[in-house]
């Protein structure tokens, strides 16, 4: 009788935990790296060749070389406009609601009566969307019927033609970026509720009043998040679109024309494509260069506990 | 049995989960249906009015030997565009059983839309296209020659459309669209505050041939009355304040002045004529002050509330204006220094160039540019590029004036805009020069003189 003899088994080799655990995360990742790669990167990437061609979208791009570059920066003064109108409106608008987010932050901080309340009304606002705050603002900012205005009239005063007039239409826009601080105050309020109350309490002891405790304690604790407010509100503001597209269309004489309004004429109106992303980089090369100089700024105004200051 | 899953084989799964969703969005689409064949000869087209029907059916799957035609346009009025196009269609599609027509609508930024279509290489087999962009999308060669088709089709005649109409669907000598609708810019009036002033209504003066600007200014400012305030005051005109939205091309004409010279490389708005046009509106505005300045118009609709007493417009707002609580009507642009004149300006439909189904499409562009479509068109406020269908424009009524719509096509004394490939360029980087007139009141000859220039740089480009 023979006996078979066994074949031997092959197992194949397990992975080892970690690898497992890898390949689950880059799964889990992968839809959103696919669409961040086709949807985001891709585009970018392919904006970088238009850039250099001209393009009306319905026809094959031409190659150009720089002419768009060149023709941006020497032959275009609406570029410079829009990048000024762009520029005052972050560099107002932003410390304007750094300063009003932090102040509501503050006053929500305290131990005050119907505080959750307080501090969902201020939020609401962040939470509309951008067109149905602009069409609200619109109506606020009527001259003859707008509740600014008839407040203005209380006093005696004859409010401007905000939107229609060209000295009042950016100035009406800032004014009404006040109505995102509730957004900001969130963070705030997270980054108040982490300044240790012995701080203040050896503060009093000392003799410091509500004043020097705000500027010696409260600015100083919470200066990496006023920081990461100002870098992110100006990266925001500088690519102001919606407001201008719905209340004004860049009018009135182009006094509210902000860069991605004129960029995205240039794309979608004049179907110059080529010369729409030429804009779209160098808007964000300057966006680049003044993150740039906050963060190098930051070294000067921002504590981080632990950390020496050089 | 109850199965447990511990949190790796969870993670485990819906990472798969994640990964097969992810790739079955990924995947090519299935293979479009292979073309059918080729539709029957043109049938005759149908003569029987258009019926109302209810809102468009959702997009179907065509049957066995059906051809899919998909068809978009923008519905003018909302909900009351869908039916009209409904009722303009569904003759067709009793007709042509053999044809599913797919309708896409779209209300909001259509050309955005048309334009990301083309680019992606999936057009509407036929589209509606405003006449501001024809000759953007002709230029670029995407939409179809049409002559062609007109050519072979010995049921279509171009004749039927009045030569204004069909001036503008024209590029470079070659058509490329056919109108299907369109309006005389006209000036409406509100009867009630003339009745309230004592005033003869324009309709009688002009039948006299005494409705001229020097009457109208009359009339603006017996009509004007600021004695409510600010926020009540009655404007007795207004009119656009820019080229765009066809404002001010009829006062320009009017003065005998032009927009740009006939082969659109010189823009002469710097022409004295054409500043006399322009001063004539600023005038209106700021020395007679019988219109409205800008602020007074923001978000205010003067027009419905019943504070302006004539203004300048198209036929197609005229449904929307039956539900006013008061009386109007129309009568032409007074006469100016050119005489009898206005501006013309219409839609139009185009096949795509890249489109399959040529013979369908045909079809369908020639039925929705036809005289039963057409009439559907009328009752939702078009007027007509037609000459077949003025009884049908009579009958809507108000305004009780139709007549003031077909008449300058009828009797040949209309103007339209110089549509070129980059018309929305030049009109919009002019608006800005406008503003400085209209809004500071600034000289019309200086800043025209600065405008010119600009345009001609855009021209040449």
């Amino acid at each position: 009788m023979t006996i078979p003899a066994l074949a031997p088994t092959v197992r194949a080799p397990r992975l080892t935990y970690r690898a497992r655990e890898e390949i689950a995360g880059w799964l889990l990742a992968g839809p959103w790296i696919l669409g961040f790669l086709l949807f985001t990167a891709g585009p970018m990437i392919a904006s970088i060749w238009l850039s250099f061609t001209s393009w009306d979208l319905l026809g094959a791009p031409k190659m150009v070389g720089l002419a768009n570059y060149i023709r941006l920066f020497t032959d275009d003064p609406s570029v410079w406009r829009s990048l000024r109108v762009t520029t005052v409106y972050a560099f107002t608008s932003v410390p304007l609601a750094v300063g009003l987010g932090l102040l509501v932050a503050m006053l929500l901080n305290e131990n005050i009566r119907l505080q959750g309340l307080f501090r969902t009304v201020y939020y609401l606002p962040s939470v509309v969307s951008g067109v149905a705050v602009a069409l609200l603002w619109r109506w606020l900012f009527s001259p003859d019927f707008g509740l600014i205005n008839a407040f203005l009239a209380v006093f005696g005063i004859r409010g401007p033609a905000w939107l229609s007039d060209s000295n009042w239409a950016l100035p009406a826009l800032i004014i009404m970026s006040v109505w995102g601080v509730g957004s900001g105050m969130v963070i705030y309020l997270a980054g108040l509720q982490g300044v240790p109350t012995a701080l203040y309490e050896a503060a009093e002891l000392d003799g410091a009043n509500g004043v020097q405790r705000f500027w010696n304690i409260t600015v100083p604790m919470i200066s990496p998040v006023i920081f990461f407010q100002a870098i992110m509100g100006i990266i925001g503001a500088l690519q102001t679109f919606t407001q201008a597209f719905i209340m004004t269309d860049g009018g009135p004489k182009e006094a509210t024309l902000f860069y991605l309004l004129y960029l995205y004429r240039n794309g979608w109106v004049y179907l110059k494509m080529g010369y729409a992303s030429a804009l779209a980089w160098v808007l964000f090369i300057y966006i680049m260069i003044l993150t740039l100089l906050i963060l190098r700024s930051s070294a000067a105004w921002v504590y981080y506990e632990g950390s020496t200051r050089r | 049995m109850e199965t447990r899953y511990s949190r790796r084989s969870f993670l485990r799964m819906l990472a798969g989960a994640s990964a097969a969703l992810t790739a079955a969005a990924c995947a090519a689409p299935a293979a479009p249906p292979a073309p059918a064949p080729a539709a029957k000869a043109p049938a005759a087209e149908p003569t029987k009015a258009p019926a109302a029907t209810a809102a468009p059916a959702a997009a179907a799957a065509p049957k066995a030997g059906q051809t899919k035609i998909q068809f978009m346009w923008w519905p003018i009025g909302g909900d009351r565009g869908l039916k009209a196009m409904d009722a303009a269609m569904k003759p067709f599609e009793d007709a042509h059983p053999e044809f599913l027509v797919e309708k896409v609508p779209v209300a909001q930024n259509y050309f955005d839309k048309l334009v990301t279509m083309y680019a992606g290489g999936t057009p509407p087999d036929v589209h509606a296209v405003d006449n501001y962009n024809i000759t953007e999308i002709a230029d670029k060669g995407v939409v179809m020659e049409l002559e062609p088709l007109i050519n072979a089709d010995k049921t279509f005649k171009l004749d039927d459309f009045f030569p204004a109409a069909l001036m503008e669907g024209v590029w470079k000598s070659k058509r490329y669209a056919l109108p299907y609708i369109g309006s005389t810019r006209i000036m409406f009036y509100n009867i009630d505050l003339m009745q309230a002033k004592g005033l003869e209504t324009p309709d009688k003066l002009w039948e006299k041939g005494q409705w001229t600007w020097e009457k109208m200014v009359e009339y603006a400012k017996k009509l004007t009355d600021t004695s409510g305030g600010a926020a009540k005051t009655i404007y007795g005109f207004n009119d656009d304040r820019n080229l765009g939205s066809g404002g001010l091309p009829n006062w320009i004409w009017g003065a005998k002045g032009d927009i740009l010279n006939a082969d659109m490389t010189k823009c002469v708005l710097n022409s004295a004529e054409a500043v006399a046009g322009i001063k004539f509106v600023q005038d209106l505005i700021h020395k007679d002050m019988v219109a409205p300045k800008a602020d007074a118009m923001k978000d205010v609709d003067l027009v419905a509330t019943g504070r302006i007493g004539m203004w300048m417009s198209w036929r197609g707002l005229s449904v929307g204006y039956r539900a006013f609580n008061y009386k109007w009507d129309v009568v032409p642009a007074p006469i100016g220094a050119a005489g009898k004149m206005t501006l013309y300006k219409g839609n139009s439909m185009c096949i795509a160039k890249a489109t399959k189904i040529v013979d369908p499409s045909w079809q369908l562009a020639k039925h929705i540019t036809g005289p039963v479509a057409d009439q559907a068109y009328i009752m939702n406020g078009g007027a007509t590029p037609r000459k077949d269908n003025r009884e049908t424009l009579m009958k809507s009524t108000p305004p009780q004036n139709n007549q003031y719509f077909y008449d300058p096509l009828n009797e040949g004394w209309t103007k339209m805009l110089p549509f070129n490939p980059k018309w929305r360029e030049w009109t919009t980087e002019s608006n800005k020069y406008f503003d400085r007139i209209f809004l500071d009141n600034e000289d019309v000859q200086k800043v025209m003189n600065e405008l010119a220039p600009a345009v001609e740089k855009i021209l040449k480009a």
